[in-house]
């Protein structure tokens, strides 16, 4: 599989709410993230939005139904409208998540948690060949928040995903905010995910924040970047100089000018932008 | 391939069995950790999976969301979940049943018109996703069939969308849609029409019943001469003159083929 150079900047999810912004004014991001399911449609605003953007802003495309995870492949339909919106939107890359999200005929549209064993990995594995095969492209591919883990599992996620990585030549989308709630969840030390994981392969970072609900927390994209997350953040591009960082925002949106003053501090998180503002 | 393949599968068939399942799950065989913590785990999957579905359907219903009031909306879209098992690999499409199910959903047996104001929203959205397309100008079109206008067949946009209802359902749309507290005057009769999207706005006409069946003939590749005769069949009081240039002053038209082209 080819290199995937690394894109350094910060950037946005392109969300409806925020149409009429990019449509009437410049908008100080490097990159701006689509969700692909939104966008594999005939035509429309949506599209001619997207064309809009894509002339004054490099575009990277995240998708949340590939299912990496299924035992029975991946639906080549899918590969095909996902291929045929890249063609469009010319984004630097594609990401999915490593996760399921249907069994039995039952399409959940959710990220559903795999066991970590050696079985599920040569089925991830096959299913990113495959994908990257079609889409002519490396992948990236994003660590889930997991609610529930299995007994069966053999190794953990982070020795996992450097497995996929080594086998597939695929690139990872590190989600910090995941690994924090993941890491409270299963109770284990974020600090040994980011010490194990193969940060060399990481291309693009998402924050975002959770909610807390009993003991678990929840990767619910509706609350501003929590404390905690920032400090993981900040470990995390100790260690990733270069990479596309952005807040996600999925849920209870605020204006657009309220995400910007939150990447803004996102760069302030950044260790090499505050050693060269000191 | 290892011998034990199905194993992976056998454990997402649980969790997909317990997220389905219309009660939460006490314990879940396989997964790590005391039941209770797991049941915790699993209800966070459930609790996301309708949470998104009821998103899906709150976007794509907007009018019919009010009229029955959040609550009730939310009900009938976990009898929904219950009812038909989501297996679209497109979730914006995850609505297309739910006219049908409300049509049968005995809670809202009272609002006998709210299935159509429902199919009023799958066509606006079909309308508002569908492919691009050039409409043709009034004088292009006559232009073109004046060869043999009876046997011209019309290409229609893309986007065009028909609802007919018995009901006055298209007044009772757009008053919801668009958020309206002013008083509503309904005619007593049934509305019917289409929506074109010639341009990044989805356009919505009603229409008589004449040119309605006139322009469902066009879309069914029926020459302009039938299609005529079907809209006169529909409303014998209309005149013929009147019924082709309310199609023709519609942006629906997008190409013109007669015998000889």
């Amino acid at each position: 599989m080819e290199t995937l150079n690394s894109f350094d900047g910060f950037g946005l999810g392109l969300r409806t709410v925020h149409f009429n912004d990019y449509l009437t004014r410049e908008i100080p991001v490097d990159f701006v993230e689509i969700i692909s399911e939104n966008f594999m449609i005939e035509g429309g605003r949506p599209l001619r939005v997207l064309d809009a953007v894509r002339e004054r802003h490099a575009v990277v495309m995240h998708g949340v139904s590939m299912s990496l995870g299924s035992a029975g492949g991946l639906d080549p339909d899918y590969l095909a409208r996902l291929k045929a919106l890249a063609e469009r939107a010319r984004p630097l890359w594609i990401s999915d998540h490593l996760c399921w999200t249907g069994v039995d005929g039952f399409n959940s549209h959710d990220l559903l948690p795999l066991p970590y064993t050696e079985e599920a990995l040569d089925v991830v594995c096959a299913n990113i060949r495959f994908a990257q095969d079609f889409l002519e492209r490396p992948i990236l591919v994003e660590n889930p928040s997991s609610y529930v883990a299995f007994s069966q599992s053999v190794m953990t996620e982070w020795e996992f995903l450097r497995a996929l990585c080594e086998r597939t030549g695929c690139y990872l989308l590190l989600d910090v905010n995941n690994i924090y709630v993941s890491a409270v969840n299963h109770g284990f030390d974020p600090s040994d995910y980011i010490d194990g994981a193969p940060l060399d392969r990481v291309r693009q970072i998402h924050l975002a924040g959770h909610s807390v609900n009993g003991d678990l927390l929840i990767d619910t994209h509706d609350h501003d970047v929590p404390e905690p997350v920032w400090r993981l953040y900040e470990t995390v591009r100790r260690r990733i100089p270069e990479a596309a960082a952005m807040i996600e925002r999925d849920d209870n949106i605020p204006p657009l000018g309220d995400l910007l003053g939150e990447l803004d501090i996102a760069r302030a998180h950044t260790p090499r932008n505050r050693e060269a503002a000191a | 391939m290892s011998p034990d393949a199905h194993f992976d599968e056998e454990i997402y068939s649980r969790l997909g069995a317990a997220i389905l399942a219309r009660e939460p799950a006490r314990r879940l065989e396989g997964e790590e950790g005391d039941s209770l913590r797991v049941a915790a785990g699993v209800a966070v999957y459930r609790n996301n999976v309708r949470a998104a579905f009821l998103g899906v359907l709150e976007d794509a219903f907007p009018a019919t969301r009010r009229l029955v009031g959040a609550e009730f909306f939310r009900f009938a879209a976990h009898e929904y979940f219950h009812a038909r098992r989501p297996s679209s690999p497109l979730v914006a499409r995850y609505g297309d049943a739910f006219p049908d199910f409300l049509e049968s959903f005995e809670p809202a047996r009272s609002l006998p018109y709210l299935p159509d104001v429902a199919r009023i929203e799958i066509a606006w959205l079909s309308s508002y996703h569908a492919a691009e397309a050039q409409s043709l100008e009034t004088e292009e079109i006559v232009a073109r069939a004046s060869v043999d206008p009876d046997r011209a067949r019309f290409r229609l946009h893309p986007s065009a969308q028909f609802f007919s209802s018995r009901f006055p359902a298209h007044s009772i749309w757009i008053y919801n849609r668009e958020e309206r507290q002013d008083r509503l005057d309904l005619p007593e009769t049934g509305e019917q029409g289409v929506f074109i999207r010639p341009d990044a706005a989805v356009l919505s006409y009603r229409l008589a019943p004449a040119p309605f069946a006139a322009l469902k003939n066009l879309a069914a590749s029926r020459p302009l001469g039938d299609a005529l005769s079907a809209g006169l069949a529909a409303q014998p009081d209309a005149a013929p003159a009147d019924i082709l240039s309310e199609l023709l002053s519609l942006p629906i038209v997008i190409g013109v083929q007669t015998p000889e082209s």
